[in-house]
């Protein structure tokens, strides 16, 4: 037998080792002969460790005649098989273009969900593609699409993007277009979401996570008196949703003082229980404002026992601007040990030494 | 340089997703400063445009390895990691020593993969001269490997500064390192004996495939420095060349469930490990 049959044969032989390290020559040695067998075995591999090895051996090789036959396995029922059919034929990236074609148009909605698939992971030449499925008769699939634009941050469709958001009555998608709209959205596209939202009430529960990440990355002034309503009504269960659209409006329209009713509330937010890392935050945050009471609040929180919340307040401070806490960070500093917090610690001094 | 939650846990995904290391949200200052000296070197001015750089338009990778190799600092002595080494020789070693000695069997073999200058394979040695009480009773063979012969060349003649040898226990200082002169650590024969130094190169297939029988892989720190591709085909290999019930031991931040399915995940005393 010539060295591609005995490798073909030993891709069923007993022991697993044989079989993984006949997937790996037959890649390594790009026998193409071998692909078909391979990924025939892969379905009815009892072995987890065969069938790992196989999708490794396969992603190793590349070429139309690979993409060709492994397209048909993304109808496998076997997710492993599915999952891993995907991921090569990403790694296949623009190869697998062409062949795509043909499962995107499939009878079947979930084959081409799995060409969305592989086509997100192909990246921005695949993006023409990807936007056609916005005309894709299941809705699924039409959320998967406008989702993945946005993932691939690729603004050509944003249009079509704005129009799906106005007119659809599918919340589930109304969602993923607000996403997508906050990372590639346009001036239009928030037009359409102060249309669709006149008022707070007018924000399903469903649709406020969204809402606010839209907020973060496009939202203005005017969003922040409902922002502070959500703060109130649902901080708790969104407190980082909350925190990043004021912080992405703040960061957007630079001032130097806050609004007091958004000092309130973050005030009463630092005193509830939300994470630490949130309340780090948004102590750096306040620092980077004037208002007089700010300084109050940070150096309130400075209590080294809590060691993220003690570094926001240090930060903060750093960034206020008030050569008063030098004399409250230095004694911190002599009970701090550990050395990235010391160097905040250090960074501050000197910002307000500076100062002095 | 400001790091906004937002955009560190973007990143932090991003690693995740990409090398199996996760870092801990009060990881947060030591992941800004190492971002911001890449940042700076790249003329990022922006971390959103850099995070978008990475994800987008980072083709071959090398600022993400840049970043990366920044993030994991590479530096080895002995008795690193010490509470992954306190599962390893509290837990684990028993486990596989008690299914031995049901079976008749009397060999242990580790394999310590990506050696470097040869902290790990020694303390390995020295827990397991330390664990086991009938040690005589045992065939011990600590295998360890790496590409790079000069540092091969350094592991062999076991002489270590006293930098290295910070964190080991007292006693075992005392009692498996010779101190010829001041500041000079030298390995003993009670450890050095255990231990094999042999050049491999994990991305051989064929380098490996004769191994087996082991019941510990040990490589640390070792696959963040390989592309995807290539950390799942050297933890295949690892698998091939494990007994049943064997044990694998990657950094404390690294994660084999993005890499391979094919080993069991299991919970020993609040720490993940994975076994074959």
């Amino acid at each position: 037998m010539s060295l591609i049959e005995d490798l073909i044969a030993d891709l069923s032989s007993e022991d697993e080792k044989t079989r993984a390290f006949a997937a790996e020559d037959i890649a390594c040695d790009g026998l193409w002969e071998g692909v078909g067998p391979m990924i025939a075995r892969l379905e009815i591999e009892p072995s987890r460790y065969v069938r790992e090895v196989i999708v490794s051996s396969l992603k190793m090789m590349s070429g139309p005649e690979l993409v060709n036959q492994l397209i048909p396995c993304l109808r496998s029922d076997d997710a492993f098989v599915r999952n891993s059919i995907i991921d090569i034929l990403a790694l296949q990236g623009e190869e697998s273009l062409e062949a795509l074609r043909g499962p995107l148009q499939d009878a079947d909605k979930d084959t081409r969900k799995f060409a969305l698939d592989v086509l997100v992971q192909i990246g921005s030449s695949a993006a023409a593609l990807i936007a056609e499925a916005m005309a894709d008769p299941d809705i699924n699939n039409v959320i998967t699409a406008v989702e993945y634009l946005g993932r691939l941050e690729d603004d050509r469709w944003i249009k079509e993007i704005n129009n799906l958001f106005l007119r659809s009555d599918n919340v589930l998608l109304r969602c993923t277009c607000l996403e997508t709209m906050a990372l590639i959205g346009d001036e239009n596209s928030v037009e359409c979401v102060n249309k669709r939202y006149p008022s707070y009430q007018s924000i399903s529960f469903l649709e406020q996570y969204s809402f606010l990440k839209f907020v973060a990355r496009k939202g203005s002034d005017i969003h922040l008196p409902l922002i502070i309503s959500l703060m109130g009504e649902k901080g708790q269960v969104m407190h980082k949703e909350i925190i990043n659209a004021i912080e992405g409006i703040l960061k957007r329209i630079p001032r130097d003082y806050l609004l007091p009713e958004l000092i309130e509330v973050i005030s009463n937010y630092l005193e509830s229980e939300i994470k630490d890392i949130n309340k780090y935050e948004l102590l750096v945050l306040l620092g980077k404002y004037r208002n007089p009471e700010i300084y109050t609040i940070l150096t309130k929180y400075l209590e080294p026992r809590k060691p993220l919340i003690c570094m926001g307040a240090i930060e903060g401070l750093g960034e206020y601007g008030n050569p008063e806490a030098i004399a409250l960070i230095e004694a911190i500093k002599g009970v701090v040990r550990d050395e990235e917090q010391r160097e905040i610690i250090e960074r501050s001094l000197i910002r307000l030494e500076k100062l002095r | 340089m400001e790091l906004p939650l937002e955009y560190f846990i973007k990143l932090r995904n991003l690693i995740y997703e990409r090398t199996g290391i996760s870092y801990e949200e009060n990881k947060i200052y030591y992941v800004k400063k190492r971002l911001q000296q890449r940042m700076q070197a790249g003329g990022f001015e922006d971390i959103e445009e850099y995070i978008k750089y990475l994800k987008l338009f980072d083709g071959n990778g090398r600022e993400f390895q840049e970043l990366i190799n920044l993030l994991t600092v590479n530096e080895t002595y002995f008795f690193r990691e010490f509470n992954q080494l306190q599962l390893f020789a509290e837990d684990c070693l028993d486990e596989v020593v008690e299914a031995k000695r049901r079976t008749g069997g009397s060999t242990i073999k580790i394999l310590c993969a990506g050696c470097s200058t040869g902290e790990e394979a020694y303390t390995l040695a020295i827990i397991v001269r330390e664990m086991l009480e009938d040690f005589r009773r045992w065939s011990v063979l600590i295998k360890a490997i790496d590409i790079d012969e000069n540092v091969l060349a350094r592991a062999r003649k076991g002489i270590y500064d006293s930098r290295s040898v910070k964190d080991v226990p007292p006693a075992y200082l005392k009692r498996y390192f010779a101190q010829p002169q001041s500041g000079e650590y030298v390995i003993r024969p009670e450890a050095k004996e255990l231990v094999l130094f042999e050049h491999h190169n994990l991305m051989d297939r064929r380098a490996l495939r004769n191994e087996e029988g082991y019941d510990f892989v040990f490589c640390r720190n070792v696959l963040i420095y390989f592309d995807e591709v290539s950390r799942k085909q050297v933890v295949d290999r690892f698998y091939s060349l494990m007994n049943p019930g064997g044990f694998i031991f990657l950094g404390h931040s690294e994660s084999l469930s993005r890499i391979s399915s094919a080993f069991k995940i299991r919970r020993i005393n609040e720490h993940l490990v994975y076994q074959r």
